[in-house]
């Protein structure tokens, strides 16, 4: 990072009716601007370990990496073509002029603070799912990607590729039967280990923990960032930190943005939230998040998601309104549905290359808006969870109108200088 | 002074008088903790709300540091309360924040911390004095309390505590102040900035930036803040500054910002200068021209947002780059911008092909339907072929979709194949006749692409036409597409010797060239058959079926196969259609005849979708060896862990051990972590309990024992003559019965059994067999004969109705349900489930015995013995045992003697709900008792007893949840409220709070709205009572744990009316169901028995027509 005394002498003063005020020549902050269509995108990936070493192999040329751990650096350094620059400070990544996207692979409670960062450093940005840990932070960064423009996408894609996980079907078949209303309206999609998904066994954290000394190869301080001190163990970080409601939100937190996602699509609710949250669960624990039988989303105009963590609705449909249901694999209660497909219209083209949509300024199928909403999902699960009770929200202003202590939970307090 | 004297009054209530007893009950709330249902929590969070100060000091009391012990409950306690009062309006909510702000006093740092972070969630501006105590010991945590709390006040309280604090703790406090809004931060924020000038923290000056301060230029200037982060200030300055319409001077502001090339955010800057008109279009454009390529690209994607007429751009962009061009195409697309079209159409014709195919994309967009044919052109041209079908797709429905077949004809080569692609894609069948010529196309990628298709279109096709392509294949990706093509066809037809047979018929003759293409895709043992003995037997290997498995093992062992067969046995023991226990025995075969780690390797990974017990202590044998243990412990653990969907996973104390085993070889790399998440979840909740015991120690006979005549002749031998008698049998045991190859092995010629030494009443029997052409056995259950084995292939004897039948029965059913036998010479594995009288068997994974009562083989007059040992017969021909796992089962309710002389009889047999109907969703059986779960309530809530009862001592175990509510109901109709329709003996844990205004009719025992119960008999919740009802004619009592709590004569109840002054038409009911009525909480019964009071006379019409014969 070039030091900040060698910059001064490229500040300028500049006579305005208002005031004045000094700025940098553009070639030396921030990024490029605009990538031409022959130009390859470069990347640097914030978060090296399982899954930053995930996203070294997708599109994009690797030109920087950072992460507060050696030992990511190290093993992510065997991986990598030599050339590469290392970072343990996020922010002299993102001074890099030469970086187009910004991958984000740490854990949660740093998305937002780091999308909203490298919005304003002028990257573009490719986030891990979920996208934010609170429903503030995901307001925070949908601003920030608007007003400076960016190209924001979330790591997760079944809206627009692959079968859902155990679901043995893509989106897009299931979108034109919806979209055509073939199914009715309004729908309930039902989301368990028959359809899809077991919810109970991930990520339950331990409510043992007691303090250990840090490591040398970590810098804890800067891995918990924004979030509460509490003392180290090995359990909250690495790998494990999805246990911990400081930094994430158990198996829903985890999973949850993967499967919310394209239902929310499916539902057409990409620009809204559901007025209803209704959970049944045993009582969380204030640290570590646990497991829970039932988060049930309702929206507006009737719509419904259903989490079935505790796999009651065995035979329930994944998707189903009054005139049909589908179950995974595409089966149907509606006769001749291949021939209905057959005769139905693909669903508008999407723009699904990243690259593409960098290069384009267009914005990506999932993208800092869409990515909100249903991250908004999983956050809202995660405040009903946590506070043990049922919760009515507002989608327009995103708040929880007879509820404070909810409220509280949109935005919470970060620790240190870290504000976003 | 109000508040205080307040809580003077409420501590003399709570604290003086009560004390104890309060405490008391706080550490009996805390001690229920975690709440299991959110229902529960917020019942339990209203009485410790209720207790105050208490509840605060016993739960602070118990807090200890982290790592110090389990505090648990305590930390639940708080957090619960606090999240309780962030919405309920509680009277003492004040009080509650107060006291809590008190025990922080002398707490230990790690208490404090946690008490000040769970008091967010919930404090108000009273407890801003309190806290602001602790900004010099826990700065941050206190701050960021106060910013929580969100008034003027709290405000207030962190500028006084600001001028207080130095260093790391303002800058904690600017953080949380940063967190107001601007009506109330914005005058201190200045001064802060005022007063630290270049050490401000960054996030004061974004926030006097988002809200538009309009001083903020000048007071940014002069700080040493890297300038890009200056301008970006400024930017969103001007942003806010223009929602408060000060657009002149930002316009001015940002206009003289673009007068310099050093900027890094043009386009954002456009964007405000364009929303506000703040740049004329002249302007626009003349900077779009002259000013650099950075300004021009900005430019173009800013005019997205704007309705300036695009023309001129477009002109303009002429010479530009296509970078450039592709940003104003971008920009049509989403104005929609139809006037655009014609320099879209110029751009899709040539040069750069991404800006090729994004003009297309957007004529697409724009033209609709219309650029239908503009796309179907596209096909033609390699670069633009993939973007072309996709934007066509999105324009082809039922209206037009003859445009896309027509295309076919319009179109050749390459863009031709692509046609067919999209056809196939969309599953356009009707398109298949001007499809299927293709296949002989001489055009490579068209054939190609038709015999993609063909298993995708071919669907309306009869099978003649499909073997009529047949002879067209050439290549063994088209005959895989053939042979795809007729699995599709065939999907569903159960009967595939009926589709098989007709074309043995017709193309029988014409040699095997062409049957040994399609026969294998089609399967069936008439095919199979015909493979076999056809002079390419080896076509067996393209078998699409299961049954073909058996016969490909030979294979392995002729090397230019052995490849081929590897896959194809690995393929299809991996098939769906095929049970968890035919997997298991196919696979372990070929991992005995596997070479290579490589091929171990993946006859191992395979295994792991074999989900039977006996796979897994197999494999567990395999753990050792390290150079597959990884893969083997992944196995173990899906073998183990419950498939989707369900619950039931393996259990017992061996599988638990061996998980360990596997815990600690699985690696934490990234594809284990999850595994392993859910391996630690799944160890957490099973049973360690003995399960399923090894009956066989694969080395020897230990607990076998030779045979002793018959079970009835053995009941009259004692002592030495026993003795004597046993001897003999065991060393013609060891004579006749050797230990080969790991197996028990039949070597004798006579007939023998090898029988267990214990004997067991209800079980669950896992055992492997084998046998020979023309073999004969059969597993002896309770000394009985018999389950039966023999060889189909043994017409004469009716053995082609397969193994598994109780072959011996006379009265009920004695044969299979169907085959399920395995080739002779291959293993199979039985599941025996016998409990009381009646037998379930699976072979191979298949239900071919149903329950069905084994009769007395030995004296037809008597019903199964109630236990005897389990043998293995033999019968003369060579036969091996393997595998033998036996799990006990302890169903029925324990009788005592005297129950049993009495007459009693269970009502559940502990194993599931045969004899019961009703919600059996809700009900379930688990560990031997029947658990109603929070669905069950309302009249869909019961489980009824099949039977009717009349009078009858009915005696249980249950036991209760906290506030949990059930009843038993008598002389009950199926449908209607028992409590009224028939009666109902209360079942509920009246000590619950949520129960304080109960009525005496309501306590646990009362006949529900007739006669009320004495309180107090029950067991603290969570332990079990037994409890007996009495119903005899009009007398009614129920005993709870050995005390008498309600009797009564109903009567008394019809002279003098029910208590609850409702109509109770059941009273004079005297027959009806007993059954469980649900109210919706968790409730366990066990143990269930009923003896009928005066059923003489029916005792004598019921009695047993044989024993007349006796």
């Amino acid at each position: 990072m070039p030091n900040r005394s060698d910059r001064r002498q490229f500040i300028k003063n500049l006579s305005l009716s208002t005031a004045m005020f000094s700025i940098v020549p553009r070639h030396v902050l921030g990024g490029k601007g605009f990538t031409a269509p022959s130009d390859e995108i470069t990347k640097g990936i914030i978060g090296v370990g399982a899954m930053g070493q995930v996203h070294m192999d997708y599109e994009g040329r690797l030109v920087a990496i950072c992460d507060v751990e050696k030992n990511h650096i190290d093993q992510a350094l065997t991986k990598a073509s030599s050339g590469v620059k290392v970072f343990a400070d996020f922010r002299e990544l993102l001074a890099e002029q030469d970086i187009d996207v910004v991958h984000i692979v740490t854990p949660p409670h740093w998305h937002g603070l780091m999308s909203v960062a490298a919005a304003r450093a002028g990257k573009d940005i490719w986030c891990e799912k979920p996208m934010t840990r609170t429903i503030g932070e995901g307001i925070a960064v949908q601003n920030a990607v608007e007003s400076y423009d960016r190209i924001f996408r979330v790591n997760t894609w079944f809206r627009f590729a692959d079968t859902f996980y155990g679901m043995g079907t893509p989106v897009l078949p299931i979108k034109k039967l919806v979209e055509n209303r073939v199914l009715g309206w309004p729908l309930k999609v039902t989301l368990n280990a028959s359809t899809g998904f077991d919810w109970r066994f991930f990520w339950s954290g331990r409510t043992d923990l007691f303090p250990l000394v840090v490591p040398e190869s970590l810098d804890y301080n800067m891995w918990l960032g924004p979030a509460p001190f509490k003392p180290y163990h090995p359990d909250r970080v690495h790998a494990k930190f999805r246990g911990y409601w400081d930094y994430d939100g158990g198996g829903l937190g985890d999973m949850g943005q993967h499967y919310l996602d394209p239902t929310q699509y499916l539902l057409e609710k990409d620009d809204t939230g559901p007025i209803s949250i209704e959970v049944d669960t045993p009582q969380q624990h204030p640290d570590a998040a646990g497991t829970w039988r039932r988060i049930e989303f309702t929206y507006e105009d009737g719509c419904k998601i259903v989490l079935d963590g505790a796999n009651k609705d065995k035979d329930a449909a994944f998707i189903e309104g009054p005139q049909g249901k589908i179950y995974p694999g595409l089966r149907s209660d509606i006769p001749n549905i291949n021939k209905i497909l057959a005769d139905l219209p693909d669903p508008q083209p999407q723009v699904t290359s990243f690259t593409e949509a960098v290069k384009s300024r267009r914005k990506f199928a999932l993208n800092e808006q869409n990515g909100h909403r249903s991250c908004s999902l999983v956050n809202l699960g995660v405040i009903a969870l946590r506070l043990g009770r049922n919760l009515t929200y507002d989608p327009v202003n995103q708040r929880f109108p007879d509820d404070e202590g909810a409220n509280r939970m949109i935005h919470q307090p970060m620790r240190d200088h870290w504000q976003i | 002074m109000r508040v205080l004297l307040q809580k003077f009054l409420v501590g003399l209530c709570f604290l003086i008088p009560l004390g104890l007893s309060a405490q008391s009950e706080v550490q009996e709330i805390i001690g229920q903790l975690p709440a299991k249902h959110t229902y529960e929590l917020d019942r339990l969070m209203t009485q410790l709300a209720d207790t105050g100060p208490t509840a605060v000091h016993e739960i602070v009391k118990s807090l200890k540091p982290m790592g110090l012990g389990d505090d648990n409950q305590a930390r639940l306690a708080l957090s619960g309360l606090a999240k309780y009062l962030g919405k309920t309006q509680h009277a003492n909510k004040v009080i509650i924040e107060e006291s809590l702000i008190e025990e922080l006093d002398g707490a230990n740092i790690d208490v404090q911390f946690f008490v000040i972070e769970q008091l967010q969630f919930f404090v108000s501006d009273q407890a801003i004095s309190g806290l602001k105590k602790y900004v010099k010991p826990l700065c941050e945590p206190v701050v960021q309390t106060i910013g929580q709390i969100g008034t003027d006040q709290a405000f207030s309280a962190l500028v006084e505590v600001y001028g207080e604090s130095n260093g790391y703790c303002k800058n904690a406090i600017v953080n949380a102040m940063a967190t107001f809004d601007a009506d109330v931060a914005q005058t201190q924020l200045v001064n802060v900035v005022n007063e630290l000038g270049s050490n401000t923290p960054p996030i004061a000056l974004s926030r006097l930036a988002s809200w538009g301060y309009e001083g903020l230029p000048s007071l940014v200037d002069p700080l040493d803040f890297d300038g890009g982060q200056k301008e970006r200030w400024i930017l969103e300055w001007a942003q806010a500054s223009l929602q408060q319409n000060n657009t002149r001077v930002v316009q001015n502001v940002l206009r003289e910002m673009l007068t310099y090339n050093e900027l890094t955010q043009v386009g954002p800057i456009y964007k405000l200068l364009i929303s506000t008109g703040g740049i004329s279009e002249r302007d626009l454009a003349k900077d779009f021209r002259d000013k650099d390529a950075t300004t021009a690209l900005s430019i173009a994607h800013v005019l997205s947002e704007t309705d300036i007429p695009l023309e001129d751009f477009f002109k303009t962009a002429s010479r530009m780059s296509p970078e450039i061009r592709a940003a104003l195409v971008s920009t049509a697309m989403q104005r929609n911008d139809v006037g655009s079209l014609e320099y879209i159409k110029e751009y899709a014709k040539e040069g750069d092909p991404e800006l090729r195919a994004l003009a297309l994309e957007a004529r697409a967009q724009l033209q609709g339907k219309s650029s239908i044919l503009p796309l179907g052109e596209a096909l033609k041209d390699e670069q633009l072929r993939m973007a072309a079908g996709e934007l066509l797709l999105h324009q082809i429905d039922s209206t037009n979709i003859g445009t896309l077949v027509g295309m076919l004809d319009q179109h050749s080569g390459a863009a031709k194949a692509h046609v067919v692609r999209l056809l196939s894609r969309r599953r356009v069948v009707d398109s298949w006749p001007k499809i299927s010529p293709l296949l002989e196309s001489g055009d490579a990628e068209i054939r190609a692409a038709a015999f993609e298709a063909l298993p995708v279109l071919s669907s309306d096709a009869n099978i003649n036409e499909l073997v009529a392509i047949t002879p067209l294949v050439e290549s063994d990706t088209e005959l895989k597409h053939l042979q795809d093509a007729f699995a599709a066809r065939i999907q569903g037809f159960e009967d595939r010797d009926s589709l098989a047979g007709p074309l043995i018929e017709t193309f029988g003759a014409t040699g095997s060239a062409l049957l040994s293409k399609v026969l294998p895709a089609i399967g069936g043992h008439k095919a199979l058959k015909y493979i076999l003995d056809s002079d390419v037997p080896e076509t067996v290997l393209d078998w699409q079926s299961p049954e073909a498995i058996y016969h490909m093992y030979d294979y392995l062992s002729e090397s230019q196969y052995r490849s081929k067969a590897f896959a194809a046995i690995l393929n299809q023991a991996s098939s769906s259609r095929i049970t968890a226990e035919e997997r298991a025995l196919s696979l372990r075969k070929l991992l005995e005849m596997s070479e290579s780690v490589d091929e171990k390797i993946q006859v191992i990974n395979a295994l792991g979708r074999a989900k039977t017990y006996s796979n897994f202590r197999y494999l567990e044998g395999m753990l050792s060896d390290s150079t597959i243990n990884v893969n083997v412990a992944r196995s173990l653990l899906n073998v183990a862990l419950p498939p989707t969907g369900s619950s039931e996973g393996l259990e017992g104390y061996e599988v638990y051990q061996t998980l360990q085993r596997v815990d600690t070889i699985l690696s934490s790399s990234e594809t284990d972590i999850y595994t392993k998440s859910f391996l630690h979840n799944y160890m957490q909740g099973i049973s360690r309990d003995t399960h399923f015991v090894s009956m066989f120690n694969g080395q020897d006979f230990e607990g076998w024992q030779g045979l002793v005549d018959n079970p009835i002749i053995r009941d009259t031998l004692f002592g030495f003559q026993r003795r004597a008698k046993q001897a003999v049998a065991d060393s013609l045991m060891h004579i006749n019965w050797k230990i080969v190859d790991g197996a028990i092995t039949f070597v004798g010629d006579g007939y023998d059994n090898l029988c267990s030494i214990e004997d067991y009443r209800d079980f669950e029997l896992l055992v492997d067999w084998k046998i020979t052409r023309d073999g004969d056995s059969g597993i002896y259950l309770r000394g009985s004969p018999q389950v039966q084995i023999w060889d189909t292939s043994r017409v004469e004897s009716g053995a082609q109705v397969g193994s598994g039948g109780l072959y011996n029965n006379q009265v009920h059913e004695s044969k299979p349900l169907f085959v399920a036998d395995n080739p002779v010479g291959e293993w199979n594995t039985f599941r025996i489930i016998m409990i009381q009288d009646k037998v379930t068997v699976y072979l191979n994974g298949k239900k071919v015995t149903d329950n069905t009562v084994l009769e007395n083989y030995w004296d037809r007059s008597l019903p199964i013995f109630r236990e005897g040992p389990i043998e293995l017969q033999a019968h003369g021909t060579d036969l091996q045992f393997r595998n033998i796992y036996v799990r006990e089962i302890n169903a029925a309710p324990d009788l005592t003697e005297l129950e049993v002389r009495e007459g009693f009889k269970p009502l559940f047999n502990g194993v599931n709900l045969d004899g019961w109907v009703g919600n059996k969703n809700d009900y379930v059986v688990e560990n031997g008792e029947i658990v109603v779960y929070p669905g069950a309530s309302g009249s869909g809530g019961n489980l009824y007893t099949e039977k009717e009862y009349s009078d009858f001592r009915l005696r249980f175990e249950f036991k209760l949840t906290p506030g949990a509510n059930n009843g038993i109901g008598i002389h009950a109709p199926l449908t209607g409220d028992a409590a009224y329709a028939g009666k109902e003996i209360q079942v509920l844990d009246d000590s619950a709070a949520i129960y304080a205004n109960l009525k005496p009719y309501q306590y646990h025992g009362s006949v529900y709205g007739l006669a009320a119960a004495r309180r107090g008999s029950l067991n603290p919740v969570g332990e079990w009572n037994t409890e007996e009802i009495n119903v005899d004619g009009d007398y009614i009592s129920v005993t709870v744990n050995d005390k008498q709590v309600v009797r009564i004569d109903l009567k008394k109840v019809r002279r003098e009316g029910p208590l609850d002054g409702r109509e109770h038409p059941g009273l004079d009911k005297t027959i009806g169901h007993i059954g469980f009525l649900g109210h919706g909480s968790e409730v366990h019964f066990r143990n269930i028995r009923i003896l009928e009071l005066n059923q003489e006379e029916e005792n004598v019409t019921d009695e047993d027509p044989e024993e007349d014969g006796n």
